[in-house]
């Protein structure tokens, strides 16, 4: 998969929440670290994202922001 | 109660509506900008608010006070406020004299002007300058001396006029953080004209977009950017790729929109038939070399037409039916081949996307 997306991070579905337009999916990352995507409900559904499933989760570097304490 | 309110206030010259209906709410120790093209009406609503000129019709409130009750309670709440103008106003005196002038007008004695000159010529940097006549100094530094003199009677509202739109990058950029510092440092409430998008956004709290002596949206700084309410607004805070198209379906707000030919999936509330402007930013893009399984809803395909790389970013320009423009990493370029004339495919989310209707 050659995208220009600086992030390709893999890990498995933890947890598929539905809402009426879109869905809520937590990624478990290796480490124990989650990630929280918002998809449209169709594309849950086209992907078939169970818990369990391997995925990727892709962010480009400028979505991505920084904080300090 | 706001702190300084509009209340259906009107312009009017030569028989031309100069401003219509503004209503604005600015709450104290806030930071406001009127941001808009050239000619829109900032500046003839800041000389309203300044009290210099009298509307057409409609009130203007300070501390829920009307300001046209009396002459004398005009020229006492004028006296609270200091407007610094596009181009800087200098008389031709030393910069101390400049900046004491305003605390002379209002009898403030010799020492206690001194004082606090000399404290105001610290901030913005012109100690050297003290006995330096103003007229003599660059554009820059004069605004610098149009500053310390509005600050120096301590206003409760500052007004700035484009206050940086004379000056070279550089030199404005020193003017911004000047006037961010001020307004930090003594809570100052703020209201400011501009027609530059980014600088809005970096001072204000809060943006009103005043377009053809109307105002067409107000937000907090980051919403007017994000979620642009008319094709206007979308244009001027440069969403770049602004398309038109008409809904096709509607399924549970999930709509596909026809755009020259191309199908778009995006989320919103319109119905079959609307004519709608859709709006993707460049930095929601994703490009790869073949088409890839994803959750984002469009996978366009289309040729490279344009790279420009500008330090660490590329804007890519592809031809998939319309032009879409993507920001993508200088090394994510290199390392992909972009170049003009590859086929790519585009990856956009449908979430991400913002639609306007026409």
């Amino acid at each position: 998969m050659k995208l220009s997306a600086r992030n390709v991070l893999k890990g498995k579905v933890k947890k598929v929440t539905h809402g009426v337009v879109n869905s809520e999916i937590t990624v478990d990352l290796p480490g124990g670290v989650n990630i929280v995507s918002i998809i449209t409900k169709t594309s849950a559904e086209n992907l078939g994202l169970a818990p369990g499933k391997e995925v990727y989760a892709v962010i480009k570097a400028s979505n991505v922001m920084i904080a300090t304490d | 109660m706001a702190f300084l309110e509009t209340v259906d206030l009107w312009q009017r010259r030569d028989g031309r509506d100069l401003l219509k209906n503004i209503n604005i709410r600015v709450e104290r120790n806030e930071v406001f900008a009127l941001i808009g093209p050239t000619g829109a009406g900032k500046t003839t609503l800041l000389r309203l608010i300044d009290l210099i000129d009298t509307p057409a019709s409609g009130k203007i409130f300070f501390h829920g006070v009307d300001t046209a009750i009396s002459d004398s309670a005009r020229l006492e709440m004028r006296r609270r406020m200091a407007f610094v103008l596009q181009k800087p106003v200098v008389f031709n005196m030393s910069v101390f004299d400049n900046i004491a002038c305003g605390l002379r007008w209002r009898g403030t004695g010799h020492r206690q002007i001194k004082e606090k000159v000399n404290g105001i010529l610290e901030t913005v940097g012109l100690a050297e300058y003290r006995n330096r006549n103003a007229r003599t100094l660059s554009g820059g530094e004069m605004q610098r001396v149009a500053i310390a003199r509005a600050i120096a009677t301590e206003p409760e509202v500052l007004l700035l006029d484009e206050p940086t739109a004379n000056l070279d990058p550089i030199s404005s950029s020193k003017i911004e953080e000047l006037i961010r510092q001020i307004i930090m440092r003594n809570s100052m409430t703020a209201i400011m004209a501009t027609h530059d998008m980014a600088q809005g956004q970096r001072l204000a709290d809060r943006i009103s977009v005043l377009v053809n002596g109307e105002i067409v949206q107000t937000g907090g700084s980051r919403e007017v950017f994000t979620s642009p309410r008319n094709r206007a607004v979308a244009e001027f805070v440069g969403m770049e790729n602004l398309l038109d198209g008409v809904v096709i379906s509607n399924e549970g707000n999930m709509l596909t929109i026809g755009v020259n030919g191309t199908i778009v999936e995006a989320v919103a509330e319109y119905a079959a038939g609307t004519a709608v402007s859709v709006g993707i930013r460049p930095e929601d893009v994703t490009l790869s070399l073949s088409k890839i399984s994803s959750s984002a809803r469009n996978s366009l395909t289309g040729e490279i037409s344009l790279v420009v790389t500008a330090g660490p970013l590329s804007r890519v320009e592809i031809d998939c039916g319309f032009r879409l423009v993507a920001l993508v990493t200088k090394r994510s370029t290199e390392e992909m081949g972009l170049e003009k004339g590859k086929r790519v495919y585009a990856s956009f989310k449908a979430t991400s996307i913002h639609v306007i209707k026409q």
